[in-house]
């Protein structure tokens, strides 16, 4: 079986090598490939799509325009998730909106990952409860602990990945994640029974 | 083999099979997930935790098609060109800039009424978002004492009570979400299509759905308004709390209202809140008429429902002679009738500025089968 990951990795090393030397097709193929990942990612963070949308393309400009000058990363996924990351920060703390606090988590400023999963649209009836519930019980997670499941389980990034995008050591993506599990299973149990609790008041 | 019997949800997370079954439409992985769930009970739990979690992260919502994929890549591309290479950051592309001024000018123009009627950012979001450039809104109003029957591009039916008006995208069927405009008193049957879903904007509620039938009652002019819901699973919310949504979709006390079979919600302006009830006689009042036919030629069965419901049904006459049709329809949509007549003469149909056309690919009958063809009913 194929290692998919590192034929990916190889794939997207190979794109950025044809973009540096002035393809502007590969920076096209790097962009079709990661857009919507990065609009998911991005979505995380900011509500405001048609804004989100600008700042995408506005990296894969800056990437082109700076090409020369960037050293080629070792994982461009890694690379492109990280420099989002970047933009969105700065770019939300430019609003006054937004004014940069820190917060008990120990996070950098007040953007942070957050879940709205569209769980009316889920039909059966049980499972929409259930993605509900998660949804819930994944914002009740420190942001950083939410940043990170999301990331390796649906982004797939790999704990070193993680660790370049959130400028964090390895070892502290691992710790990160065993403690959002631990939270979890935690919560699972005391939410199901305060939501049954809500229902109950709801029907009678 | 792989022993999913031991496996955590961590261990599912990372599971490609499973994460195909729940991210993707992949029949083969959903047949052997259904499967192996039945034949290990006991794990379900897990399994349908992992499920959740995914989904919960997934946001389907907001991800864009081939096509604007395709649009976002080339128009990147063509900004490329028009840029001297500098190593300096470049400021907001003047592009967009004009292209969102278009696009607002677009819907501004094109719908009039509902801008100002729907003024906030949320519902200017949901059209804005779902408008292609090229398309036109269109708007029906029942100036009748009588019902009137609309049918949407999508083949879903909307009967207009007097004196109310709707207005939808001539384009609904290609858009993202199905999104419809209502002021007064309408029923929805809704064909299916959980990749697009269907939502009513009304004066002060917005009802969102995938497939099923239901009633709106939102007069502009009043300060209560409704929704029953016949079939199917009906979402409601309150048009003030749009902009929130996001966040009520992960609270379970959240303000929006799943509506199932037989309940009905009321929203009062002036309370600012939702009552929910019980519902009869929905299905009488919106009883599918009843046809029976009896070795009728399928002209004739044209005729009728174009009495019944009010519509045009446009078709080439030779292209059907000879069928006769021994049918009855109750309980049926108008979609499924239609449907079913097509099957009979080997044809298809599709709505068109608000008729229905009959395609027929096939010559004239030959003589011999010029006979009845009695459909299993």
């Amino acid at each position: 079986m194929p290692n998919l990951p590192e034929t990916n990795r190889l794939r997207d090393s190979q794109l950025w090598k044809d973009l540096v030397l002035g393809n502007e097709q590969a920076l096209g193929s790097l962009m079709r490939l990661h857009y919507r990942s990065l609009l998911n990612y991005g979505q995380k963070f900011i509500r405001d799509e048609e804004f989100l949308k600008d700042c995408i393309q506005e990296l894969f400009i800056e990437i082109w325009n700076r090409k020369l000058t960037l050293s080629s990363p070792d994982n461009v996924k890694a690379y492109l998730f990280s420099s989002l990351r970047r933009k969105i920060y700065r770019e939300v703390n430019k609003l006054p909106l937004f004014s940069p606090h820190e917060s008990a988590d120990g996070g950098d400023s007040s953007v942070h990952v957050e879940f709205s999963p569209e769980w009316w649209l889920i039909e059966e009836e049980s499972l929409a409860e259930r993605t509900q519930k998660m949804g819930y019980l994944l914002n009740l997670l420190p942001k950083r602990q939410r940043e990170v499941i999301y990331l390796k389980y649906y982004q797939e990034l790999s704990r070193e990945e993680i660790a370049q995008v959130m400028t964090i050591s390895p070892q502290t993506v691992s710790n990160l994640i065993q403690l959002a599990f631990m939270n979890l299973r935690d919560r699972m149990k005391t939410v199901a029974i305060s939501l049954l609790a809500i229902l109950g008041l709801f029907l009678s | 083999m792989t022993d999913y019997r031991k496996y955590t949800i961590e261990d599912f997370l990372t599971d490609a099979p499973f994460r195909a079954w729940v991210l993707t439409d992949d029949t083969q992985a959903e047949t052997f997930w259904q499967h192996w769930l039945a034949e290990n009970p006991d794990r379900s739990e897990v399994v349908q935790e992992a499920r959740a979690l995914l989904l919960a992260m997934a946001e389907k919502r907001q991800t864009v098609s081939d096509v604007e994929l395709d649009e976002i890549v080339e128009g990147t591309l063509g900004k490329l060109n028009s840029e001297p290479e500098t190593s300096q950051p470049i400021g907001r592309p003047m592009y967009l800039v004009w292209a969102r001024v278009a696009a607002a000018v677009l819907v501004v123009a094109g719908l009039g009424w509902l801008v100002f009627r729907f003024p906030e950012r949320a519902a200017l979001n949901a059209v804005a978002t779902t408008s292609a450039p090229s398309e036109i809104r269109v708007e029906r109003r029942n100036d009748t004492d009588r019902p009137m029957t609309v049918l949407l591009e999508d083949k879903s039916t909307v009967i207009l009570q007097p004196g109310s008006r709707l207005s939808f995208s001539s384009a609904l069927e290609n858009a993202a979400n199905r999104v419809v405009y209502l002021d007064g008193d309408a029923f929805f049957d809704v064909v299916k299509d959980p990749a697009h879903p269907f939502f009513v904007y009304s004066n002060q509620l917005v009802t969102r759905v995938l497939g099923t039938s239901f009633r709106v009652v939102a007069y502009e002019r009043e300060k209560q308004a409704s929704v029953s819901v016949l079939t199917g699973k009906v979402a409601v919310f309150a048009k003030k709390d749009l902009e929130k949504t996001d966040q009520m979709a992960i609270r379970p006390e959240a303000a929006e209202l799943v509506l199932l079979p037989n309940e009905q919600v009321t929203f009062s302006q002036n309370k600012g809140r939702f009552t929910k009830s019980r519902v009869q006689g929905l299905a009488d009042r919106y009883q599918a008429p009843r046809f029976s036919f009896d070795e009728t030629p399928v002209t004739d069965v044209f005729s009728a429902l174009e009495k019944e419901y009010g519509i045009d049904i446009v078709y080439e006459p030779a292209t059907v002679d000879g069928y006769l049709l021994t049918a009855t329809f109750s309980e049926m949509s108008l979609h499924d009738e239609l449907d079913l007549i097509c099957r009979i003469i080997k044809g298809t149909y599709h709505i068109e500025d608000g008729k229905v056309i009959i395609e027929t690919d096939q010559q004239l009958p030959a003589e011999e089968s010029n006979h009845s063809r009695n459909p299993t009913l």
